[in-house]
């Protein structure tokens, strides 16, 4: 969010704080230091709903045709819910379901959908500077154009730790490392566990625009056929906060996958930028 | 009845004694509350000057003496300490304006911004602004003022009351920030900051520039930490973007996460 510093004329108003979770940027903040907002877990709305739909542009679509790179407009709108109780001992239950709807412009590229859901645990270790524990169990169904047939499905458990890597006032940095482990995926040729490291920096332009920097790198050990795929992903994003529930985007991402199974069926790399608008409601 | 003569006279003598005892404390404790009158420059980073009235403003050294009709200005990425006589320490941040009043223990911040460290017993100390007076007694704050756009008042260790010109007033326990509009009618209710994360990044509170602040300062700051490790621990505390749902799931990314999701999901159609 923004980090906006209220009038206070009217009781409602209150501190906004910044998309790090900061107080409102000032020209101090290096003297001062970096001012993280804490607060009891009763004092946020339990209920987190978010819609974002963005439109992008892609140098590879994927198509029935793997082998061939095509060129296509993306749109993208996804739903979620999660609900994050305070469970004992600073532990935290983590309950989300989200749906995603891609569609793209081509024919011959493939539309679908994306639903998950999660069931899990987390937990904020203050004594190792803040890393945040995390282990959920996961669900997580594909379908084409047909939100009753589903063409694929998956089930799995991931955990993995996060934690601010470096910081100082409107920068961040964090790191993140990760695994998961599958048991029940139709088809089961595309079974696999996979580990992953993430980056991510954070930059505060101004109290209202914020940059992220990320990259992701997983490796994914499949059943079947001993094959293994390395997977890189990088990021530019901006995100202007005009309202405190509000946001609206743009990005460039680059994904590449390399697999060592025969044929080059499996590989792919594509570049895709958009621009999308966001909002987030507590209730 | 005799005994009890002199029992009831004993009683009075001791409460006369107690009387003594707390008017000569009472007295101790305002005779120890010495005026400001001046304060030793102890630290200089880069361009720090000294403001006499109407004369031009001059560099000033470590050692040097400020008086109370002098304004103390530091430059961009600069900064300055002064000590006074009963050790309370004002450090000053960069771009700032800072005065005391001599003969007062009145304290004038025009912009810019200061850490305060007043010892327990040293008779406290009053900030002033255009806009928002703080009284406060052994406590270490920091502060931020920049006329007409915000205030910021923090409080380490030790509490403080603000209040402004309207009369109203709000108390800053440790551990919490007032971040508001200057001219704001009314103060909000005070927020809670990590204390650990800001002293530690804090170029106020460091320790290479500055040295270390007084002991039972330091050791208060330090119960301060450890009250909100206690709390965060129990998850009576958590940081505001993971209760604002923050992405634990994917570092902290934004909408560049859906898309990710939504390309990985792409990479297994390529596959099939």
């Amino acid at each position: 969010m923004g980090g906006q510093v209220p009038k206070y004329t009217d009781e409602s108003e209150s501190v906004v704080p910044t998309v790090l979770g900061q107080a409102p940027y000032s020209p101090a903040d290096s003297d001062l230091g970096i001012q993280s907002i804490l607060v009891p877990p009763g004092d946020n709305e339990p209920l987190i709903f978010v819609f974002n739909t963005s439109v992008s542009r892609t140098n590879n679509a994927p198509s029935g045709n793997p082998a061939t790179d095509t060129d296509s407009w993306i749109s993208n709108s996804s739903m979620s819910l999660t609900w994050r109780p305070h469970l004992a001992h600073g532990w935290f239950a983590d309950l989300g379901v989200s749906q995603d709807l891609i569609r793209y412009d081509r024919a011959n590229a493939l539309d679908f959908e994306n639903f998950n859901l999660r069931a899990g645990i987390y937990k904020s270790l203050p004594d190792l500077d803040d890393a945040v524990l995390f282990a959920r169990y996961e669900y997580q169904r594909l379908t084409f154009t047909s939100l009753s047939t589903g063409q694929y499905n998956a089930q799995r458990i991931r955990a993995g730790l996060f934690k601010t890597l470096w910081e100082m006032p409107g920068h961040q940095l964090t790191g993140g490392l990760s695994g998961a482990y599958e048991w029940s995926v139709h088809p089961s040729l595309v079974m696999r566990n996979e580990y992953a490291a993430d980056l991510a920096y954070h930059y505060s332009i101004t109290s209202s625009l914020h940059a992220v920097a990320s990259a992701r790198i997983a490796r994914s050990d499949f059943d079947e056929f001993e094959r293994d795929d390395w997977t890189f992903g990088s990021g530019v994003e901006l995100v202007w906060q005009f309202n405190p529930d509000f946001k609206a985007t743009a990005s460039v991402h680059y994904d590449r996958n390399d697999s060592d199974a025969f044929g080059d069926a499996n590989e792919y790399q594509s570049w895709t930028t958009g621009v999308g608008v966001g909002l987030q409601w507590s209730f | 009845m005799v005994i009890l003569r002199i029992n009831i006279y004993s009683k009075f003598k001791n409460m006369k004694i107690i009387q003594i005892c707390v008017v000569s404390g009472l007295f101790i404790s305002i005779s120890h509350a010495a005026p400001f009158t001046s304060a030793v420059v102890t630290t200089v980073v880069n361009d720090v000057k000294l403001s006499e009235r109407s004369n031009a403003a001059k560099a000033i050294g470590i050692g040097q003496t400020m008086g109370g009709s002098s304004t103390l200005l530091t430059g961009r990425k600069s900064r300055a300490a002064l000590t006074f006589p009963d050790k309370t320490v004002s450090r000053i941040g960069a771009n700032s304006a800072f005065r005391f009043r001599s003969g007062s223990r009145d304290m004038e911040i025009r912009q810019g911004s200061f850490l305060l460290q007043v010892p327990k017993g040293a008779g406290g100390a009053t900030i002033r602004t255009s806009t928002v007076v703080a009284g406060i007694t052994g406590t270490t704050t920091m502060m931020e003022f920049n006329p007409g756009i915000s205030l910021k008042f923090i409080c380490l260790e030790g509490t403080a009351k603000l209040t402004n010109k309207n009369g109203d007033s709000v108390q800053i326990p440790p551990g919490q920030m007032i971040v508001m509009q200057p001219d704001a009618p009314r103060f909000p209710r005070p927020i809670i900051v990590d204390v650990k994360r800001m002293v530690r990044t804090s170029a106020l509170a460091d320790q290479e520039t500055f040295g270390e602040l007084e002991p039972e300062a330091e050791a208060a700051i330090d119960e301060t930490i450890a009250e909100q490790m206690e709390e965060k621990r129990e998850g009576r505390l958590l940081a505001v973007e993971q209760a604002d749902g923050g992405d634990i799931k994917d570092n902290g990314r934004t909408l560049l996460s859906e898309t990710y999701s939504s390309e990985r999901s792409s990479d297994f159609s390529n596959g099939l």
